[in-house]
């Protein structure tokens, strides 16, 4: 099944038109999304999350319009920012449950899991301005695991992950890519090298 | 504590954001509570009070001229305008909103929190609302009309600045404001509200898409242009820097600055009985346009140490920054003064002497570098203050 569907979707901002009608669809595994710096690889992503505004019926998740049923569409979506824009005083854990408490679940074991195993459990209770930028990015990145997201869109994922990290989430990678679909921007090469199923190159 | 609603998120940031206003403008603050004691808080509360509300109630009495109610109009806009314009940052929630828009929260749930954030950002202008009420005219054949007229503007004047804040389409900021002026010129079948609605929505328009250059929904990085300045500088690297560093928020601070001497006109009209009684307040008020247009200074000296690492690789000798900062700072500086001085005198019709005019130039023009230079504002404040308190007190003993 085609999780992501894109049909003539166009982003100008202004005078300058960043894509033009782009068509592509994407089903389970993890889809490398490759180009130039300016390529509109991040404004790609921020369009198939409702960031970036779009037109109607130009992008579909698991086959719902982003645009007219964007609740049941993003219900499914992850996205996971290059730049971790969270509020200074919110807390790890206050980020994450909020998330779930908008997504009406749980925070899962799962999740717990992969925090012991990169022993983010120790910043819960820390507020984000107290954070480091790696740390920040990993309660971020913590958000794939909430309420078991069929299309997760990942910028630049490994920016700021210290090594233990970056080898826990690429095993995650694979275990994810089996029923989820990932879209990821990355200009790590060898990070992503035999993880990837497609590339898609934007010019 | 874990289970906080996005509403409540959203209070947290506006409070974090609003102690920080409070903070930077803390000077201005405290030179604007000078002003009180000048208009007889303690013993004409009551007279200051309606001084305040006038501008809601002359827009709704009919015996008012259409100049008069078009006035009050602009001046209430401006004043909304430029409250959220100011609070922006604090209402719309930062950059976590554009995170929050991947997220499945549907439409009328965000809206329904930003309208919630507008009512709670006017707070201080909420008493100021409600006592208006209490002083309309005691005449039944007005009341009803005044009374819908108020809620009426009130109700504008909070789209005005959700329109402002969110970036609704121009199409639907025409719909909404044009409805309602039909709505309220049906209601007191009063020609002139035509004509107002149109001057309110030219005004907007402009304000909006000229001042404020307020852009629609998400925009690309590299899109974060200045449109004016540049163009008519484009030659002089200096001027370049100077105006991109901040046109909106200098833009700001000239409309602060009309407001206030708008409103010092106003107050003197309405209190004073001798001119000569002016002379401390007008010092102050002179030393609150000095505050807001150093600030432009700061923010402009700010602004280029961002940049600093990149030109210290120009070549460029310490000499060209030093000379020109001297030179335009006392230029703009003595002439924004100068034109300061010849409206308070076609204003108030009152002579100062010219020894004492260049005396507080003088004072003022030495206050620029040192808050400019001097990081620490609490410096500034104390010098300031030292200064203002000394002023008032030679002119009160002479």
């Amino acid at each position: 099944m085609k999780k992501i569907t894109i049909n003539n979707l166009s982003i100008k901002y202004d005078d300058l038109l960043v894509l033009d009608q782009f068509n592509a669809s994407f089903s389970q595994g993890i889809h490398w999304i490759q180009g130039l710096n300016g390529s509109g690889k991040s404004s790609l992503l921020k369009s198939l999350c409702g960031i970036v505004p779009i037109d109607k019926d130009t992008v579909k998740i698991m086959g719902f319009d982003l645009k007219t049923q964007s609740i049941k569409a993003k219900s499914s979506l992850c996205f996971v920012a290059d730049k971790p824009e969270v509020y200074p005083f919110m807390t790890g854990l206050q980020f994450l449950t909020l998330i779930a408490k908008i997504k009406e679940t749980e925070l899962s074991e799962e999740l717990f899991d992969f925090m012991d195993s990169i022993k983010l459990r120790q910043f819960n209770d820390t507020p984000f301005s107290e954070m480091s930028f790696g740390t920040r990015r990993k309660f971020t990145l913590c958000c794939v695991f909430i309420g078991r997201p069929q299309v997760i869109l990942l910028d630049e994922p490994f920016n700021g992950l210290d090594k233990i990290t970056i080898e826990k989430f690429r095993l995650w990678l694979i275990q994810a890519k089996k029923e989820q679909c990932v879209l990821v921007v990355s200009h790590d090469t060898h990070l992503l090298d035999n993880l990837y199923d497609s590339v898609q190159v934007l010019d | 504590m874990h289970n906080k609603t996005l509403f409540q998120w959203r209070i947290s940031w506006f409070m974090l954001k609003t102690k920080e206003f409070i903070n930077r403008y803390l000077m201005g603050i405290v030179i604007l509570v000078m002003f009180l004691p000048g208009v007889g808080v303690g013993e004409n509360f009551n007279l200051l009070l309606e001084f305040i509300t006038k501008p809601f109630i002359i827009l709704s009495l009919p015996e008012a001229t259409f100049f008069t109610k078009q006035v009050y109009l602009y001046c209430l806009m401006i004043i909304f305008i430029v409250w959220s314009r100011a609070q922006r940052l604090a209402i719309n929630g930062g950059k976590f909103t554009l995170f929050q828009d991947s997220l499945p929260i549907s439409e009328s749930s965000k809206n329904k929190t930003n309208v919630k954030m507008i009512l709670v950002s006017n707070h201080f202008l909420w008493p100021i609302i409600l006592a208006s009420y209490f002083y309309i005219p005691d005449d039944k054949d007005i009341l009803f009309l005044a009374v819908t007229n108020v809620t009426f503007l009130v109700l504008l004047l909070f789209v005005t600045q959700y329109i402002m804040i969110f970036n609704y389409s121009i199409t639907r900021i025409g719909l909404i404001v044009g409805i309602g002026m039909i709505f309220t010129a049906q209601l007191s079948s009063a020609y002139s509200f035509y004509q107002l609605a149109l001057s309110y929505l030219l005004l907007y328009l402009f304000v909006l898409k000229f001042l404020f250059n307020v852009r629609q929904s998400y925009h690309h990085f590299s899109l974060k242009r200045n449109r004016f300045f540049p163009s008519l500088f484009s030659h002089n690297f200096y001027f370049q820097i100077l105006f991109k560093s901040g046109l909106t928020s200098s833009l700001f601070r000239i409309i602060i600055i009309m407001g206030i001497m708008f409103g010092f006109t106003l107050s003197i009209n309405y209190w004073v009985d001798d001119y000569k009684e002016l002379t401390p307040y007008y010092i102050v008020l002179e030393t609150l346009l000095a505050y807001f247009i150093s600030g432009f200074y700061v923010s402009f000296l700010d602004q280029r140490n961002t940049l600093k690492p990149w030109l210290i690789t120009l070549p460029i000798k310490n000499s060209f920054w030093i000379t020109r900062d001297i030179f335009y700072i006392i230029v703009l500086t003595a002439l924004v003064h100068v034109v300061f001085y010849l409206w308070a005198i076609s204003v108030t019709e009152y002579q100062t002497l010219p020894g004492v005019f260049l005396y507080h130039l003088l004072l003022l023009i030495i206050c620029y570098p040192i808050r400019i230079y001097v990081v620490k504002q609490q410096t500034f404040i104390t010098f300031v203050v030292l200064f203002i308190i000394t002023s008032i007190t030679l002119f009160n003993l002479t």
